[in-house]
């Protein structure tokens, strides 16, 4: 008998190559169950959604490539250094005085009256310096953000933008009265507004801050934001209403206010902003009774097109506000409920049910209700989520028999192998 | 269309299918993206684990690895298989990751151990009983010997294609995968199992 140890290498080599290749293999730490693969699957297609900056790592050549790109740029900088100190030491400073290196962000769109920076008067077109004092005198300005922000700022306001990266973009408001709107679909940073007695979070909307010595007002006419006390506290402010920072309160807009800043809208041309108004009651009743999403048309759903909402959607699930996602998907519905983009809608609707706010009855009748609509596009997808629907609810019977009919309907769609892995279990066969 | 797109294996696809989920991945479309991973997830949760060396630091690298596919498919230029492609991708990630762990991190791992095997083993043990035991001793080789030894014997590339995706010369992946095979021959003939099932190997 050979000993055991002295084997040759190839030999060993193609005893582990077979058995890797022989059996199944879910991986070191074997495979998920299917919930928690699609968890993680969604998990994942979140986060991208929410990284569109990152650098990627592909777009660089291979390891040894890059170790030789990094030596060049470390050598070519040491050249650059030694020789810029050569070249200061001879000729010495090009300039005595050092100027202010001054960042700006968005330009003025109009003056009425008088707007400084500082002490500096501005003019129509100037960038807006960050971090310096914006203030008008005897009249207002239109000032314009590069990323979907309007801001007005009404005569003897005081305001600043604070501070600008990647991630957020804050602006003060020190004293006065400025109307801001918000694009709803907007990308980038994050947008803030401080006031002396708390922040305003803001993502889609039309509102007017108004800081007085003695108190801050927020009043919303589109849309909703959050309002955050310096104390801690936070507060949802909704369309129609305004909110005083000073006591915490919230009072609904009294028609001649309405009337008043329906004019002032007018006035500025910011009509046209999409209303993004949450949940209307007929929105709220729908999420809670999704059978009532047929109701007829109203006209606040009329008044936005399908394409408009799925670019609101669109924009909200990247922010993962999936309460308004929901919300939007039911309105759309409801815009035009025997569309094709309707009935297919039901199925998203299911998946954000089933996997993010885990409503497992909702979600069940979003899916039977595609089914039965006799669309064909989304049938594996719509019945393996009413699968997984009534696994998640723990109903084992129904869940095989869904199962059975979903092997038996789609031989081909690529969850199958998941399906029937799922369907052993259940039978006993085996265990996940 | 991208229903019955999504229905099919990624064996199935031609390389102009993938490239176009590739390209509206980039994009940013919701859909292409979940096809994509419905593809691509399993092979990378595979090559993931077996480079780590716990089940958190797999889910990591894992993750991570699944998020940069995503962000930068644009770049897949379908020269290559998607498969190979995505590997490439994981193992730059794991790589990222395992340099930013700490030293405290480093030599913990380094005195993994896998668990011990069950006293009195079953004889008649199944294939997937040694190929667990195995992939548990692959995990505890050093990293660098441990890609080569993943691309060689667990994905089946050869030696070339292993030192193209590691982006080092062939000579080293081929130094690396003899050291690493020397270590897990060692490791197994310590295993009574694994010991056993090679025996049966050698008298064949």
């Amino acid at each position: 008998m050979k000993r055991v140890n002295d084997f040759e290498e190839t030999k060993f080599e193609r005893a582990v190559f077979e058995v890797f290749q022989e059996s199944p293999d879910g991986g070191a730490f074997g495979a998920f169950d299917d919930l928690s693969r699609r968890r993680m699957i969604n998990d994942i297609l979140d986060t991208a959604d929410l990284n569109p900056h990152v650098e990627h790592m592909e777009t660089r050549t291979s390891r040894g490539g890059m170790r030789f790109i990094m030596a060049g740029a470390a050598a070519a900088f040491v050249s650059f250094c030694v020789f810029g100190v050569l070249f200061w030491m001879i000729l010495g400073s090009p300039s005595k005085t050092k100027l202010p290196r001054e960042t700006y962000f968005g330009e003025v769109q109009s003056v009425d009256g008088s707007l400084y920076f500082d002490r500096e008067s501005a003019f129509i077109n100037a960038p807006i310096p960050v971090g310096r004092s914006l203030r008008t005198e005897d009249g207002g300005a239109l000032l314009r953000l590069p990323t979907g922000i309007e801001w007005r700022m009404e005569e003897r306001a005081e305001a600043r933008i604070d501070s600008l990266d990647r991630n957020k973009l804050k602006v003060s408001v020190m004293s006065g009265e400025c109307w801001f709107r918000v694009d709803p679909t907007r990308e980038g940073p994050a947008f803030s507004v401080d006031t002396s007695m708390g922040r305003i979070e803001v993502t889609g909307t039309v509102f007017m801050v108004r800081a007085e010595p003695e108190d801050v007002r927020v009043t919303l006419l589109k849309g909703e934001v959050w309002v955050t006390h310096s104390s801690g506290r936070r507060n949802l402010v909704r369309a129609g209403h305004t909110f005083h920072l000073k006591d915490g309160k919230q009072f609904a807009l009294t028609s001649e206010v309405r009337t008043r800043m329906g004019d002032r809208m007018t006035a500025l041309d910011w009509d046209s902003l999409p209303d993004t108004t949450p949940s209307t009651e007929a929105d709220v009743e729908d999420q809670e009774h999704p059978q009532a999403s047929a109701a007829p048309l109203t006209e606040a759903a009329d008044r936005v097109t399908p394409g408009r909402l799925l670019e609101e959607i669109q924009g909200h699930r990247k922010q993962g506000d999936w309460q308004r996602v929901v919300s939007l998907y039911t309105r759309l519905i409801r815009s035009a409920p025997g569309s094709e983009t309707a009935v297919v809608s039901r199925v998203s609707l299911g998946e954000i049910y089933l996997t993010k706010l885990h409503r497992y009855d909702v979600a069940l009748v979003q899916f039977d209700k595609y089914l039965r609509s006799g669309h064909k596009a989304l049938q594996p997808e719509a019945l393996y989520g009413k699968c997984n629907t009534l696994k998640a609810m723990g109903k084992r019977e129904q869940e095989m028999k869904c199962l059975e009919r979903f092997v038996r309907r789609f031989k081909r769609a690529f969850q199958v192998p998941d399906a029937r892995a799922r369907l052993d279990a259940l039978r006993g066969r085996r265990s996940i | 269309m991208e229903g019955n797109r999504a229905k099919k294996p990624l064996a199935l696809l031609d390389t102009n299918e993938i490239l176009k989920i590739c390209r509206e991945s980039a994009d940013g479309s919701r859909s292409a993206r979940r096809q994509l991973m419905e593809l691509l997830f399993d092979r990378i949760h595979k090559t993931a684990s077996y480079l780590s060396s716990n089940l958190e630091d797999a889910r990591d690298v894992a993750q991570s690895a699944c998020v940069e596919v995503l962000l930068s498919a644009g770049s897949f230029r379908g020269d290559a298989s998607i498969t190979y492609w995505a590997d490439r991708v994981t193992l730059k990630t794991a790589a990222k990751i395992f340099s930013k762990k700490t030293r405290r991190q480093r030599i913990r791992e380094a005195f993994f151990q896998p668990p011990p095997p069950s006293v009195g083993a079953d004889d008649t043990a199944g294939r997937e009983e040694v190929r667990d035991r195995l992939a548990a001793l692959v995990q505890t080789l050093k990293i660098k010997q441990r890609e080569v030894v993943l691309l060689r014997y667990i994905h089946g590339y050869t030696n070339k294609e292993a030192a193209e995706l590691c982006g080092i010369p062939v000579e080293t992946a081929r130094d690396r995968l003899k050291k690493g095979r020397a270590a897990l021959k060692k490791k197994v003939l310590m295993d009574p199992l694994l010991k056993e099932w090679i025996q049966e190997w050698v008298e064949k």
